[in-house]
């Protein structure tokens, strides 16, 4: 302590133009992005992200959606921080320092209320990072902002419902126990009797997907934007409920927000006509009638506009293949388009799966590409690849003739990670059998494979040519199948 | 007149622990004596506008903690030091004086900061401004809770028990910063430390059981046990108090035998001729 106890200029320029709450929310807001907590929660967010993000070539429309809700984390630590500061801003007692304060308990907690922004709009630049990474990998489609506020958004509805139940209900542990009801909601929401859920679906912290239209699912109609509008009303009503005291303002919120939230809330549950679905398929990924083309002969790839980047990642995974082919090669067709149907069940709905429906592998149909997958996965070049090497040798959407599979094997073992995976498509309950493996294996040994493969090649693709003709052909052995096992029992000879 | 006390009453069930309570407070600086659960931090508290009497009037500064518009510019003028205030252990000592300085509306960054700045430094934190307040020490909270008190430059500061848990160095420097404040100011201290307020007090209200037993100056205080202190060989039989001095001597508080070599009394005599033996241990202990 020093002797001198002057009089503070500040004392006299006390009452500022500048409003207590904002004040306050500049403090809390710093205060609630400084905290380890809220550092712990970006780093599950990032760590989350990644996660989901790393195996997939990035379509941003789905990027869109992935960076929302796994800001998870970052909401449920503001949602501990926002109950803390609100427990802070009652005063545990009378006599605590803050209740002797001329800034009412309701100021204080709007205080804490606005300070959520600061930890949204951290959520948002949590984004932007994340956005920037995936720009630098060969991104396709287009970014939907209304799905990726979604994050920033489940950051405030997470601290504002924490702040409205800690007002009312003032123990430390009350943010946790309003972060399991949330949490309960969410899960049992879809699981409800007598499909009441879907009925207030809504109030799942994630942008809903739309039952009807779930694959492929970025190109989905996803009502994102009223989703956000609801949510944003949910916001502002608890906002209301926390800082409710003798301003009319509070009430206000409260109005509002249950206002937007009950409008938007069953809007967004409203029927979905075909034309929306087809204009938001068409605002995604582009136009089906208005196909990007390229073609690297003998091959012509058609993409969605918005997947036309993707064309040089397909072209990277098939031109190797190709070049194995015999010279002349008719032109191969590659052409993506989203298929229209579910193929659910009659009387399903997604909500009566937990992930995808069985039916998903069915949308890949002959010369489709699939839509928005995981390229980096070699299941996908195996795909794509299968499609041209079926048009290759004439096959009909599957290679059913016995020659015809060696030769389709052969093509696609040129990719090495197919090749190691062989077994993958060749077991007992694959499309092929394991004859046609025994003889690739086989055939692989002699470094003229090719040139025999070529020599024979009307022979090889020709649907009724069997093993035994193939072997002769090839001047190796055709392992017997079994014929109650369909192939050879125990591997090959 | 600063701060007028009306005849206000507190009564917590049964227990009245105001029972119509006046005086008046002017510049300077005013000690509050009193046993424990004499009423004291209830006072305060009136006065802080914490709690509301049952009856009686309060008037600070001119304005009635009644209305809730008065009660409100009270809370601006005044600083008040709780006696037990409760900190935020994951603060930094400026980050608590931050935000208690944007309750008391100082809303304008630069000069806020300041203003923090400059309590601090008042207090003898200015090294430990970042320092969080899990990791200070009692006596150095102490100062910290002293520190919000002063935020604004408020005209009254009341203070309960503020020196207790300091050190006797920052008690002394205590005292040097109350009475520089005191000159412009009205301190209104709740203290166990009689010669805190012998030291710095123009004047002194004891309390006990609700009720002014006492309200004047120190001199008056020490002036109601004059003749009435002695120094004896013996335990004397009869003294309200004693105890054994230094030099072997034993120190009576009383009506002195006849003979009796009687000494200068000390503001902690008059208080105990005041209050009494056991209000006078319950506070030694307290201390």
């Amino acid at each position: 302590m020093t002797a001198t106890a002057k009089r503070s200029e500040a004392a006299d320029g006390r009452i500022s133009q500048v409003p207590v709450v904002l004040t306050l929310g500049r403090f809390e807001g710093r205060q609630m992005v400084h905290h380890l907590l809220f550092w712990l929660g970006v780093l599950a967010a990032i760590g989350l992200s990644i996660f989901e993000l790393i195996e997939e070539s990035p379509v941003l429309n789905r990027v869109s959606m992935t960076l929302a809700w796994t800001m998870a984390p970052i909401a449920v630590a503001v949602a501990f921080l926002a109950g803390w500061a609100v427990l802070r801003a009652r005063g545990r007692t009378d006599a605590h320092p803050p209740a002797v304060m001329p800034a009412p308990m309701s100021k204080r907690v709007a205080g804490v209320v606005v300070g959520l922004t600061w930890p949204a709009v951290a959520t948002f630049a949590v984004q932007l990072a994340l956005l920037a990474w995936t720009l630098f990998r060969d991104p396709v489609t287009t970014l939907v902002w209304t799905e990726l506020l979604g994050g920033p958004a489940l950051v405030g509805l997470a601290g504002a419902l924490s702040a409205a139940a800690t007002r009312w209900m003032p123990h430390p542990s009350t943010p946790l126990v309003a972060l399991l009801v949330l949490a309960g909601i969410h899960i049992a929401v879809p699981y409800s009797p007598e499909n009441w859920g879907s009925q207030i679906g809504p109030a799942a912290l994630a942008p809903i997907a739309w039952p009807e239209t779930i694959i492929p699912y970025e190109v989905a109609f996803r009502p994102s934007g009223l989703h956000l509008g609801y949510l944003v009303g949910l916001i502002l009503a608890l906002a209301g409920v926390a800082t409710l005291g003798r301003a009319k303002s509070s009430w206000l919120l409260i109005g509002v927000g249950l206002i937007t939230a009950g409008f938007l809330g069953p809007a967004q549950l409203g029927p979905i006509e075909e034309s929306q679905r087809l204009e938001a398929i068409s605002r995604l990924v582009g136009d089906e009638a208005d196909l990007t083309c390229e073609t690297h002969d003998p091959v012509t790839y058609c993409a969605m506009s918005g997947y036309a980047g993707w064309i040089d990642d397909w072209t990277a995974a098939v031109s190797p293949m190709v070049e194995l082919l015999p010279e002349p090669v008719e032109p191969i067709e590659v052409r993506q388009y989203p298929v229209h149907n579910t193929h659910l069940l009659e009387g399903e709905d997604y909500n009566d799966w937990w992930w995808i429906p069985p039916a998903y592998d069915d949308y890949i149909t002959r010369d489709v590409a699939p839509v928005g997958s995981i390229l980096a996965s070699w299941t996908v070049s195996y795909e794509l690849m299968g499609h041209v090497a079926a048009q290759a040798i004439g096959c009909d959407q599957f290679c059913e003739g016995e020659a015809q599979q060696v030769v389709n094997l052969w093509l696609l073992s040129e990719n090495p990670e197919i090749a190691a995976n062989l077994e993958y498509d060749t077991g007992p309950e694959s499309d092929y059998s394991n004859v046609s493996s025994c003889m690739l294996a086989e055939l692989s040994e002699h470094p003229d494979a090719t040139s025999r493969i070529h020599a024979n090649w009307e022979l090889l693709t020709d649907p009724n040519t069997t093993y035994e003709q193939a072997g002769e052909a090839l001047r190796i052995e055709a392992p017997a199948a079994t014929e109650e096992f369909g192939g050879i029992e125990g591997g090959c000879p | 007149m600063t701060v007028t006390v009306a005849d206000i009453r507190k009564h917590y069930g049964s227990l009245h622990a105001l029972d119509g309570v006046d005086f008046q407070l002017e510049t300077g600086i005013t000690g509050l004596l009193g046993p424990n659960g004499a009423g004291k931090t209830t006072l305060l508290r009136c006065l802080a506008t914490v709690l509301a009497p049952d009856r009686g009037s309060i008037d600070v500064l001119g304005f009635d903690p009644d209305r809730p518009k008065d009660r409100t510019e009270i809370r601006r003028l005044i600083g008040y030091l709780p006696q037990e205030p409760g900190f935020y252990r994951s603060f930094t000592c400026f980050d608590f004086i931050d935000y208690l300085a944007i309750l008391k509306e100082h809303t304008e960054r630069a000069d806020r900061h300041a203003e923090v700045r400059r309590v601090l430094e008042l207090t003898g934190l200015s090294d430990k401004s970042t320092t969080k307040i899990r990791k200070l020490s009692g006596g150095m909270r102490r100062r910290l809770a002293l520190a919000q008190s002063l935020i604004g430059d408020p005209r009254v500061l009341i203070l309960d028990e503020p020196t207790a848990g300091l050190d006797p160095e920052l008690r002394f420097r205590f005292r040097e910063l109350v009475t520089e404040l005191a000159a412009e100011r009205t301190v209104l201290i709740s203290t166990h430390q009689t010669e805190d307020v012998a030291a710095i007090c123009d004047r002194v209200i004891v309390l006990d059981a609700g009720r002014v037993m006492f309200d004047g100056t120190p001199r008056g205080l020490i002036d109601l046990a004059k003749g009435k202190v002695w120094l004896s060989d013996d335990r004397p039989a009869g003294a309200r108090i004693t105890w054994r001095t230094a030099s072997g001597e034993f120190r009576a508080v009383g009506e002195p035998p006849e003979g009796a070599t009687l000494i200068d009394p000390t503001i902690e005599d008059g208080y105990l001729m005041l209050v009494g033996a056991a209000a006078l241990e319950e506070d030694i202990q307290a201390a």
